[in-house]
């Protein structure tokens, strides 16, 4: 019983609550080991706590503090800065996470779900890996005639293309009509037609009221002579 | 709070330079003391104690008048401590060779007493040694330290009692002993 009193007065003291008596306890503490160790215990601290030394600031401690608070401040925007900070703080971490949120929908989540696929035509194809494709072929692995006779208009439309872009006009024109014009009419369908025959006499003849026209703009093309 | 510390305050928030002056002055000691326990070392106190005053001098208009500033104070400080604690705690482990402990030599004459409560307050959770240090150096009581520290009184009572305890323990342990003083 007497044990409880006294740790109950101990922590008493150490919470501030009342001033120490010990005289009622003297004789117990005498005899009492467990109670001796507290009080020891106690003591020792408080007698360590008395030591308790951390040095001292540096001597522009006071002028590095308040120039740094007078910093661009005044009385009014010294209740102020806190709260503005911390709203543009918070604003700035919302408009992040929507930017991220608006890009994960955008790219990643068609990216997940497949909806972003390879293009099939051979032609995005290469633009879209830079890989030329092959030729097709037919079963005995020959460059089919029509469609070798497709590419080379393409591959010559393309040329006059460049040409026709480098004088600063549109290439537009140029790429469609070429190789439509050759599709319409094909190598020795049509019966009667005296034209040169074979892909070369094709194109000149195609291509020969265009390369007028262009020698006419500009006098030196020389595809359709 | 008395008259004197409110004048101060109401001239600090009007922008009186020379009041943020002794302002710092006055809350310096309090404010680095607790900073340098919790951190442990002159440097990171002192950057930890200037961020302290900075943001309650910017944020004085914030305080209630019908509480004491003290404990204000020591919350902004304990806050700043516990940011830099985590921070630290990020950074990649070093092994500080400096602080690691000999045995205390038998005594009172040789015993160097800050270093060895230094020693045994690094053995604390920071928790404890917050609740520790708030109540024996800085004399505040219990209920104040539970507002500094956001948890109950009872909360405080029990981190008071262990990091006691463990402190003993570790002074006893390093061959400290102290007769009792029967008269406290």
């Amino acid at each position: 019983m007497i044990c409880n009193d006294f740790q109950s007065h101990l922590e008493d003291c150490v919470e501030r609550k009342r001033p120490p008596q010990l005289d009622p306890f003297a004789d117990h503490l005498a005899e009492c080991p467990l109670c001796h160790e507290r009080l020891a215990d106690h003591s020792l601290l408080e007698t360590a706590l008395l030591h308790l030394d951390e040095g001292d600031e540096s001597p522009d401690f006071v002028e590095r503090v308040v120039r740094e608070v007078l910093a661009g401040t005044r009385a009014d925007r010294l209740s102020q800065a806190p709260m503005r900070a911390s709203r543009g703080r918070r604003f700035a971490r919302v408009a992040i996470a929507v930017v991220a949120l608006g890009l994960l929908a955008v790219f990643a989540v068609p990216g997940i779900l497949g909806l972003f696929t390879a293009p099939e035509n051979p032609r995005a194809l290469e633009q879209f890996t830079g890989i030329k494709p092959d030729p097709p072929r037919d079963d005995d692995g020959v460059e089919r005639d029509d469609l070798r006779l497709d590419r080379l208009v393409a591959e010559t439309s393309v040329a006059i293309g460049s040409l026709w872009n480098e004088t600063g006009r549109t290439l537009g024109d140029l790429e469609t009509l070429v190789p439509l014009g050759f599709r319409e009419r094909r190598p020795s369908e049509e019966p009667g037609d005296d034209a040169e025959p074979g892909l070369a006499g094709h194109l000149r003849q195609e291509l020969q009221p265009l390369g007028r026209q262009l020698t006419n703009s500009f006098g030196f093309l020389t595809l359709g002579r | 709070m008395n008259e004197p510390d409110v004048e101060l305050v109401l001239r600090c928030l009007d922008g009186d330079s020379d009041a943020c002056r002794d302002f710092v002055r006055l809350y310096q000691r309090m404010i680095f003391s607790l900073c340098y326990r919790m951190l442990g070392n002159h440097e990171d106190a002192e950057d930890a104690a200037q961020e302290s005053l900075v943001r309650a001098l910017r944020g004085l208009s914030g305080w209630d008048r019908t509480r004491p500033l003290k404990p204000w104070l020591l919350a902004i400080a304990a806050n700043r401590c516990r940011t830099s604690l985590m921070k630290r705690s990020r950074q990649p482990f070093t092994t500080d060779f400096a602080r690691e402990p000999e045995q205390a030599e038998r005594g009172s004459d040789r015993i160097a007493w800050g270093e060895e409560l230094e020693l045994a307050l690094d053995q604390l959770k920071p928790e404890h040694r917050e609740c520790f240090l708030l109540f024996h150096q800085h004399d505040l009581n219990c209920s104040e330290v539970g507002e500094v520290l956001g948890c109950p009184e009872g909360t405080v009572k029990t981190w008071l009692h262990r990091a006691r305890r463990q402190m003993a323990e570790f002074l006893r342990r390093r061959g400290i002993v102290v007769e009792p003083s029967y008269d406290l």
